[in-house]
């Protein structure tokens, strides 16, 4: 039906609308009536919105009715039997199922208990082994302050029930209200449910959703925990139907919990940190807790806890037995820092312990020092330029902000020391954003990145801090930044205003970092002189501090020294042995050298041994690599390398099987670290379809090469070296299923790569491109074009060296048959 | 400069989540709005009279992350675009699926978020068509009034977020949500024009 709705002015209506609907409702025709200056089909449309407000509102209520009828219907009758038990009355719904108050009906124990049943709805295939597993677990955990799990089982309909210690007391944030209780009364509860969840630690158990509703005060004041049972024995249920906001609680949730990663020790200190703050300020910390943006900005670690101090309110105050004004310096000082550092978004800066957390506030009632210190600054800056990531444009502002207060730390005597290594953290993370935004997204014509460092380098020569050292660390950090994004001029500028204080104030250290810097880009361009020497020279300053050197930094300067000689100089195994051997030698010796580092010095040595022929040796190596980074870090995306050796390693055997196994492995990896769509899945599945199209489903293979190109043609365009890659894996993919033209199309594509770009002297690549081009010609049928290919390979593979004699040997005889047939 | 060591140090991991571009950037975000979704789409089963759910929360999310990953520039142009974006996905995906399982003549269980805001909604099948029907011409009427009511109603914004999201006040966010539900009921259930149709509902 027709409406004059185009001559209406919609924000007129809404205003008239509300104002109408504050009236009572007999008055609002007359009310609307009466306004001046509106026209009559107006009135009539607000007239005909107030109506279907009304019934807007009936219609609401009548369905809300209904569905409260179906929800408020008992699960069960009033006295069920749940296995040896019967149950007197419910207790409490939860998400998963209800609790019951219940006894033994044999009467064989007269003790009244706790049970939860647990509707088979919500439960997957696995849940009932994995439920008798994890019973006999919690069965276990006997501490005073934990109640104790007593039994459990399946009914005959296949609802799993779990029977606990029955505990007859309040939630502990309602028995503090209700008995007023002052912060060291508080704090005495907390302290027991810190130990409560630390005993349960010790024993490997998580509880995963502590909240104050799940911890009971009895009447004489001893804490009671609950739930550890469902908590742990829920992570399937979690994943396949149960929604967040009906099994987890938010409100409690740490961070990495709301994204949903794995719950670690850290999430349930944060737990404790917000049931802390509530204790202590009756509010939660991040505003209000019911709001998507809330939630939105405390999972991307972007919303910091307010003060509690500030939180305070005076009716908090009184049901704490004090005025407001003595709560709020209560709460100022070592507590606030004390509930701050448990709350900290990065887990890395909370309580590493329930057990820590405990001693601090321990500490607080004793009136000692606590550990928790006070934010300087720089810290503040740093957490700034972490939150403030994402608005890259901003960054360049942020950079400049670092350096100001590098500044100030520096010229603030009291604290220059403990500032200086800050300084040198910040700056690392600096780097460490830049660098990790070129990996995956770098694009060197977009202006971000790019721009941004320009900037700060700009403000850097302009506003130069007054103290050289912090100047020089800058300019390293700076140099460090601009290596990822190829722009070496930029590195040398920058490592040759840093370098000279470095070594006019005798900092080894820096210096060596310098130095370090300075020899990557130098590998990059191509002086592998230059970077030997230099990489030399840093290892000698960290030789000269002895037990001084950071053995991290000893161990990546000599890793990356390792690499230029073998992947780039292919310098003998005599050579480099000695320098692999230390490397090993130096992980085995510290633990602190992290293992992933550790394996990829392993990958790059099982690479070398592959190349000298050793090739099972290589393939121990590169077991025991993959073997010893996973004992850090499993599925991280480390593995790709020591996975990509082995691929290369089984693929120079035609050992397909096995290459299609471990580069399968490697696009899995890539996929779920950085995503199916990146540049490091698409490779992968390159080599995986080159390996598959041998030994397996040729039309798979040849569908999922096709599918990955173009993600790289994005990504990576020609020419590249990725390109280049790519193009020939898709090439040999394509020839052994059959398409030629396409597949010389790619051969050519891959030709013109080397051709195009730097390549160092005797390197292979334009050989193994001919090589290539001519098997696709061949199988094309053109085959004087393919002689011809083949002779040119030949010509490069025997300028490039014996290592590649096999090649050689390959193509001249490929060659030698064509030459026969014709 | 070692991509492995790189992992070791706690500062560069969060880091790497943080930092590496748009697409990393995006895996954080969506897991939180999906979360958000799927606590919708439980809702909206929950009200369905069917007990077989074609379209399961997993599915949903995958579908999401399909869909926004192929719209998104990155980077992603601001909160606003951001949510305004997953909200209109959402729309797509429960209206796409309703349609095609009407045109099947199967079941539909699927139908409006938001059941506490507009709870007579989702009895009937064509609901979760109609609202997006209605939807179209309520935006074609007043845009913004059209936009909060799909933040509220795909997105289970409240007020006060839809009104931090589109930078309006919230009493203007109220206004128009008081008259976008009005008109929507006179749209879809008229009251005067066909009361038989009432009777049907209930």
């Amino acid at each position: 039906m027709p409406r004059a709705d185009s001559f209406i002015d919609w924000e007129q209506v809404s205003v008239l609308l509300s104002e109408a609907l504050e009236l009572p409702e007999s008055e609002r025709n007359s009310w609307i009536d009466r306004q001046p200056a509106i026209s009559s089909v107006m009135a009539a449309e607000v007239k005909s919105l107030v109506q279907a407000h009304q019934h807007s509102h009936e219609l609401s209520e009548r369905a809300v009715r209904s569905r409260a009828e179906v929800v408020e219907q008992p699960d069960h009758a009033s006295s069920v039997r749940v296995g040896p038990y019967e149950t007197l009355r419910v207790l409490g719904r939860g998400g998963m199922g209800v609790v019951y108050l219940a006894r033994r009906a044999d009467g064989e124990f007269d003790q009244t208990v706790a049970l939860k049943l647990i509707s088979a709805a919500f439960t997957g295939p696995d849940f009932v082994s994995r439920f008798k597993t994890e019973r006999q677990l919690l069965a276990g955990l006997t501490h005073p302050n934990i109640t104790r799990l007593l039994d459990g089982g399946v009914t005959p309909q296949g609802d799993p029930y779990l029977v606990m210690e029955y505990i007859d007391g309040s939630p502990l944030d309602r028995y503090c209200d209700a008995a007023c209780l002052r912060i060291p009364a508080r704090l005495g509860l907390f302290l027991q449910l810190c130990k409560a969840v630390d005993f349960a630690h010790r024993n490997l158990i998580l509880h995963r959703d502590l909240k104050p509703s799940n911890v009971l005060v009895t009447g004489d004041g001893a804490v009671k925990l609950l739930d550890f049972g469902t908590a742990a024995l829920i992570p399937e249920i979690e994943a396949q139907q149960v929604t967040r906001a009906r099994l987890l609680t938010p409100r409690y949730a740490s961070p990495a919990r709301l994204r949903g990663e794995r719950s670690s020790v850290c999430d349930d200190v944060f737990s404790l940190g917000v049931i802390l703050y509530e204790l202590l300020t009756g509010a939660w910390p991040f505003g209000d807790p019911d709001s998507l943006l809330g939630e939105f900005k405390r999972a991307t670690a972007d919303a910091p806890a307010a003060p509690p101090a500030a939180r305070a309110t005076s009716q908090a105050a009184s049901c704490r037995g004090v005025p407001l004004s003595t709560l709020s310096r209560e709460l100022a000082g070592d507590l606030s820092a004390i509930v701050l550092k448990a709350l900290e978004n990065d887990p890395a800066l909370r309580y590493a312990t329930p057990a820590a957390l405990a001693a601090d506030i321990d500490r607080y009632l004793h009136g000692h020092p606590v550990e928790a210190r006070p934010q300087t600054p720089l810290y503040r800056a740093a957490k700034f330029l972490r939150r403030r990531w994402l608005e890259v444009s901003a960054a360049a502002l942020v950079l400049v902000a670092i350096s100001g207060s590098a500044v100030l730390a520096a010229r603030s005597a009291q604290a220059a020391r403990a500032e200086a290594r800050k300084t040198a953290e910040v700056n690392r993370f600096l780097n460490g954003m830049l660098s990790a935004a070129s990996q995956t997204n770098f694009d060197p014509s977009r202006y971000t990145v790019a721009q941004m460092l320009d900037e700060a380098s700009a403000q850097l020569e302009k506003h130069p801090p007054a103290d050289p050292r912090t100047a020089a660390v800058l300019h390293l950090s700076l140099a460090r930044s601009y290596v990822p994004m190829a722009r070496f001029d930029r590195v040398a500028q920058h490592v040759d205003l840093a370098l000279p204080v470095f070594r006019a104030v005798n900092d080894k250290t820096d210096a060596a970092g310098a130095l370090a810097v300075r020899a990557y880009a130098e590998t990059y361009q191509g002086s592998y002189d230059a970077a030997v020497a230099h990489y030399r020279e840093a290892l000698e300053l960290l030789a000269q501090l002895g037990q001084q050197a950071p053995a991290e930094q000893v161990f990546e300067t000599k890793s990356s020294y390792a690499e230029v000689l073998t992947l780039i100089l292919n310098r003998g195994l005599a050579e480099v042995q000695p320098v692999y051997d230390d490397l090993f030698s130096l992980g085995a010796r510290d633990p602190a050298i992290p293992r992933t580092l550790l394996a990829q010095a392993m990958s790059n040595w099982g690479l070398e041994l592959a190349n000298a022929g050793r090739s099972h040796e290589a393939e121990a190596v590169l077991k025991n690599a993959l073997a010893t980074g996973r004992k850090e870090n499993p599925g991280g995306m480390w593995e790709a390398v020591p996975l990509l050796r082995l691929s290369w390693l089984y693929s120079k055997r035609q050992d397909w099987k096995r290459g299609a196994e471990v580069s399968a492995r490697m696009r899995d990896i890539a996929a779920r670290n950085v995503g199916p769509g990146s540049v490091d899945t698409a490779n992968a599945t390159l080599i995986w379809a080159r390996n598959e199209v041998m030994i397996g489903d040729r039309e798979e293979a040849v569908r999922a090469a096709r599918a990955a190109m173009p993600i790289i043609e994005k990504a990576a365009p020609a020419p590249s070296l990725t390109y280049w890659a790519a193009a020939r894996n898709l090439a040999l993919v394509l020839q052994e299923a059959g398409f030629c033209d396409e597949g010389e199309r790619y051969a050519r594509a891959a030709l013109a790569v080397t051709e195009t770009i730097h390549l160092p002297a005797g390197d292979s690549r334009p050989a193994e491109s001919w090589q290539l081009l001519g098997q696709l010609l061949v199988c094309r049928g053109e085959k004087p074009e393919a002689l011809a290919a083949f002779r040119q390979a030949a010509q490069i593979y025997r300028n490039a060296g014996p290592l590649w004699s096999g090649q050689l040997a390959e193509v001249r005889s490929a060659a030698e048959s064509l030459s026969g047939a014709r | 400069m070692n991509e492995a060591g790189r992992g070791a140090e706690p500062i560069t991991c969060l880091l790497e989540e943080w930092g590496s571009g748009s697409d990393s950037a995006l895996r954080e975000l969506l897991p939180l709005v999906y979360d958000r979704m799927r606590y919708l789409a439980h809702a909206i089963m929950r009200n369905s009279p069917s007990d077989h759910k074609t379209l399961q929360p997993t599915a949903l999310v995958g579908e999401l992350y399909l869909r926004l990953a192929s719209t998104l520039p990155p980077p992603v142009a601001g909160r606003e675009h951001f949510f305004s974006l997953c909200a209109r996905t959402m729309r797509w995906i429960l209206t796409d699926h309703a349609r095609s399982r009407m045109a099947q003549k199967r079941q539909v269980e699927l139908s409006v978020a938001s059941p506490q805001y507009l709870p007579w909604l989702g009895s009937r099948k064509s609901d979760t068509v109609d609202l997006d029907r209605a939807l179209n011409r309520l935006a074609g009427l007043d845009p913004r009034a059209a936009r909060i009511l799909e933040l509220r109603v795909y997105l289970g914004c409240t007020a006060a977020e839809t009104a931090e999201i589109l930078a309006i006040s919230k009493p203007t966010v109220d206004r128009s949500l008081t008259m976008a539900r009005a008109w929507l009921c006179r749209e879809l259930r008229p009251l005067d024009r066909a009361p038989a149709q009432n009777h049907a509902e209930s």
